[in-house]
């Protein structure tokens, strides 16, 4: 699926430019005169990037992240803007802007950005498909096996994690393989790397 | 002031009572005269009786002035101890005109007639052909009366009577020395005395003692005399230098017939070329320059006076009166302008008459009322005048405060919103840089098609537009600017006023909302003025919607037209006008807002004012605040619409 540019200005003579400045540089671009449009409008879970202006009749930029930031994909967001306020820009980079373009535009620092954006997108999306692909793995886990993951990646032993559960040394190490062929992981580093990467808490001995 | 009753009857009862008093006497009156005719007429003659009656012969004619004069005085002549005037009776011997013996004959025959019944107790010839006349027919006509005889031209004739019994004589001094003697003052420089005794030898005759007077004063004699009055003019036109002309005679012309003596003496001294003097002084006005004069009337008193002596004491006297009881000094003042002789040349008393006439002189109170008047209402003019100036430069005044703090308002304004002019001019530059950036992309990427390119091109320049427009529009603002009145559509007014803050209310989230009529609606007003009211009222509906909710803040601008009349009004949702804010919403420096600098309102109530137009504030039933302004229209099809 190729990445668009979702160019979104309440000034039409801007986003025809704009598009057409993309258009030239190869982009695929769709506008949008307002937050709002684009909100109603953007296709779910599209890779590409949002140039946004902050100062906008209606849902202004800031107020357009705080909303897209609610949907699972979130395009990363180049912000434009007249004058840039420093509390405004701190937010917008807090919430997660790629960047933060002054007016005017340099129109090779906006390419720059959009690139870095699309990229930084493309990034974004191949985490969020592996953390998903890993979500999915451990989704797969039974419930025992899941407390016997959490007691592993803790470091603790076999034995401890059997006295622990009080069932046998034996009967663990049969979960722990199960387990590390439903994670797909073939020792316990990199048990313990999928644990952080999903954010699993360990839990440590309780004897 | 009503008065009572009491007092009304009071009144009738007096008012009637007085008419019985008055009404008695009245009748009484009535009786004695009805029943006293008889007595009433025998009164009158004894009244007659009592006062004399005396007969004045005169030598000329009626119609000369001279008699007129004299008859005028003697008729003011009354009896001190009776209060009686004596009963004059005056005839006319007419002795130029008709100068046969005959003639005097038939006179005494209608005299003896007429006064057949009357009473005489005193004959009074005056002068020479009358006095001659009473000496010789006064034994056959009035045997017993006695005579007065008067001579004003010298004491020659009054000799021939003189000497008759019952006989009283009145010599009046000629007085030609004192009249030559003024006229060599008045004219230093006179050698010579030119005399016309008019065309008639009678007349010369009769003037025959000027000669030697004019002799005795030193002066030249020249004689001027010519057949007719048309050779008079002739010679007095050629007098010698240094001579006066003396008017002595001219009453009838070579043949007998009557002239006007004014008449005569306002042709000769019309025709001379030198000054002319007379001897009477009701000439003067005729052309004559004047001078010690005799005054007729003076004479006629005077005659009057012995006469009334003579008829009733025993005692009276004859007398010579000497010329300064008769004289007046008296000057004519355009025949002095025309001599050039200066006023203060002449002798003192000198009166002067026939001065041009001088408000002055001749008027001064009333001239004074009216130069109060004047002086008054000038002032009042000039008062008026001076508020009206003062006026006008307070106006004038006002008009350029009123262009100078709308300068410094829209300069505040203006400076407020520098930022979104930045903002503003960035969105068309932008949009140019990205548009050519594109184009030469698609040039290095041999893309680009000509249409493109064109299309390219033609959006450049639209942004183009777009950013002289902002600039246009914000110089416009920025300029100092003098209130000028021309017609102008409000409607594009007030859109390039909103256009203006587009790009701030859409930084504050300020949805403008303008609904007006594509139509144009013309008004008489001042462009720059009138968008900034449009201006500052539409940045005080966002002001004052700063505490409201984004997705609230509103402003909706409307047109209503009335007959004559254009309403804009500026409605915002915000809180509305707190009630103790309403009341000095359009004072300057009274503002809530923590930037504001509170002229704003100000300023649109003196511009709307400028306008002759009205502004009023309200809060709306259902929230926010509404201003309204409204101008009245431009006559129809007068004005053109006109772009701004």
């Amino acid at each position: 699926m190729t990445p668009t540019v979702y160019v979104v200005d309440d000034d039409e003579g801007i986003r025809k430019a704009t598009s057409r400045l993309l258009t030239a540089a190869g982009f695929a671009v769709s506008t949008y005169p307002s937050g709002d449009r684009l909100l109603a409008e953007l296709p779910p879970n599209t890779p590409g990037c949002i140039i946004l202006d902050v100062c906008m009749p209606g849902l202004n930029g800031l107020e357009l992240q705080v909303a897209l930031a609610d949907r699972e994909d979130r395009p990363p967001i180049i912000f434009l803007t007249g004058h840039a306020e420093v509390p405004d820009t701190v937010r917008a980079i807090r919430s997660g802007a790629v960047d933060f373009l002054t007016k005017p535009i340099d129109p090779s620092a906006l390419l720059e950005a959009v690139e870095r954006a699309l990229a930084q997108d493309a990034r974004d999306r191949a985490n969020r498909e592996h953390h998903r692909q890993l979500v999915a793995r451990y989704d797969r886990l039974t419930d025992r096996e899941r407390q016997v993951f959490v007691r592993l990646i803790g470091g603790q032993l076999n034995k401890q994690v059997a006295a622990d559960l009080h069932i046998t040394e034996r009967t663990i190490k049969l979960h722990r393989a199960r387990i590390l062929q439903k994670l797909d992981v073939d020792s316990m580093a990199g048990l313990a790397r999928f644990a952080v990467e999903i954010g699993v808490e360990p839990r440590q001995s309780t004897s | 002031m009503t008065p009572s009753i009491a007092a009304v009857s009071h009144r009738v009862g007096r008012s009637a009572t007085r008419w019985w008093r008055s009404i008695v006497p009245l009748m009484l009156t009535i009786v004695v005269a009805a029943s006293g005719t008889t007595a009433a007429a025998s009164d009158r003659e004894e009244a007659l009786a009592a006062s004399p009656q005396i007969l004045v012969v005169f030598s000329d004619d009626p119609s000369q002035s001279w008699i007129r004069e004299m008859t005028d005085g003697m008729n003011v002549v009354t009896d001190e101890r009776t209060g009686n005037a004596p009963a004059w009776y005056f005839e006319y011997l007419d002795a130029l005109r008709f100068q046969d013996a005959e003639h005097e004959r038939e006179f005494g025959a209608a005299m003896r007639d007429k006064y057949r019944d009357r009473r005489l107790d005193l004959i009074v010839p005056i002068a020479g052909n009358a006095i001659t006349f009473v000496a010789a027919a006064r034994e056959e006509l009035w045997p017993d009366a006695p005579v007065l005889a008067a001579e004003y031209g010298g004491a020659g004739t009054l000799a021939t009577i003189a000497s008759q019994p019952k006989t009283l004589t009145l010599a009046f001094e000629y007085g030609l020395p004192a009249v030559l003697a003024t006229v060599t003052q008045v004219f230093p420089d006179i050698t010579g005395v030119a005399v016309s005794y008019g065309v008639s030898a009678a007349e010369r005759r009769r003037e025959s003692g000027v000669a030697a007077d004019v002799r005795k004063a030193g002066l030249d004699l020249l004689e001027v005399s010519a057949p007719t009055l048309a050779g008079l003019v002739e010679r007095v036109a050629r007098l010698p230098e240094r001579t006066v002309l003396f008017l002595a005679g001219g009453q009838i012309d070579a043949n007998g017939r009557a002239l006007p003596t004014w008449r005569m003496c306002e042709t000769l001294s019309q025709a001379a070329n030198r000054p002319a003097i007379m001897i009477g002084s009701q000439f003067l006005g005729c052309g004559i320059v004047g001078g010690l004069m005799r005054d007729y009337t003076k004479i006629g008193t005077i005659i009057g006076e012995h006469a009334l002596a003579a008829a009733s004491r025993p005692d009276a006297a004859s007398e010579t009166v000497p010329f300064s009881a008769i004289a007046t000094l008296a000057f004519d003042a355009r025949q002095l302008a025309r001599w050039g002789v200066a006023e203060s040349r002449l002798p003192a008393d000198s009166l002067v008459a026939y001065r041009p006439p001088s408000l002055w002189r001749d008027y001064h109170r009333e001239a004074m009322i009216i130069a109060t008047a004047v002086v008054v209402q000038s002032a009042l003019i000039a008062g008026l005048l001076y508020e009206r100036r003062h006026r006008r430069r307070a106006e004038t005044e006002s008009r350029r405060s009123l262009a100078l703090a709308a300068h410094a308002d829209r300069r505040v304004a203006m400076a407020a919103l520098t930022g979104s002019i930045a903002h503003e001019l960035g969105q068309p530059l932008g949009a140019i840089l990205h548009n050519a950036s594109a184009a030469e992309l698609m040039l290095t990427a041999d893309q680009l098609s000509r249409d493109e390119l064109r299309e390219i091109l033609h959006d450049i320049r639209a942004d183009d537009d777009r950013a002289s427009q902002i600039v246009q529009r914000h110089r416009a603002m920025m300029q100092k600017h003098e209130l000028e009145r021309r017609p102008i559509d409000l409607h594009a007014v007030v859109r390039e006023g909103v256009a203006l803050l587009a790009h701030d209310a859409a930084r504050r989230r300020v949805d403008v909302d303008v609904r007006l009529p594509e139509t144009p609606c013309v008004v008489s007003g001042d462009p720059v003025l009138l968008q900034q009211v449009v201006v500052n009222l539409v940045t005080n509906a966002a002001d004052a919607m700063i505490q409201t909710p984004p997705v609230r803040r509103r402003v909706v601008v409307r047109s209503e037209s009335g007959p004559h009349t254009v309403t804009i009004s500026i409605r915002d949702y915000g809180s509305g006008l707190p009630p103790d804010v309403k009341p000095h919403l359009f004072e300057p420096y009274f503002t809530t807002k923590t930037e504001g600098t509170g002229i704003g309102l100000t300023i649109v109530r003196r511009i709307i004012d400028a306008h002759d137009g009205t502004i009023e504030a309200r809060n709306n039933s259902d929230g926010g605040a509404t201003f309204r302004f409204t101008l009245a229209t431009a006559a129809h099809g007068a004005v053109a619409a006109q772009a701004i």
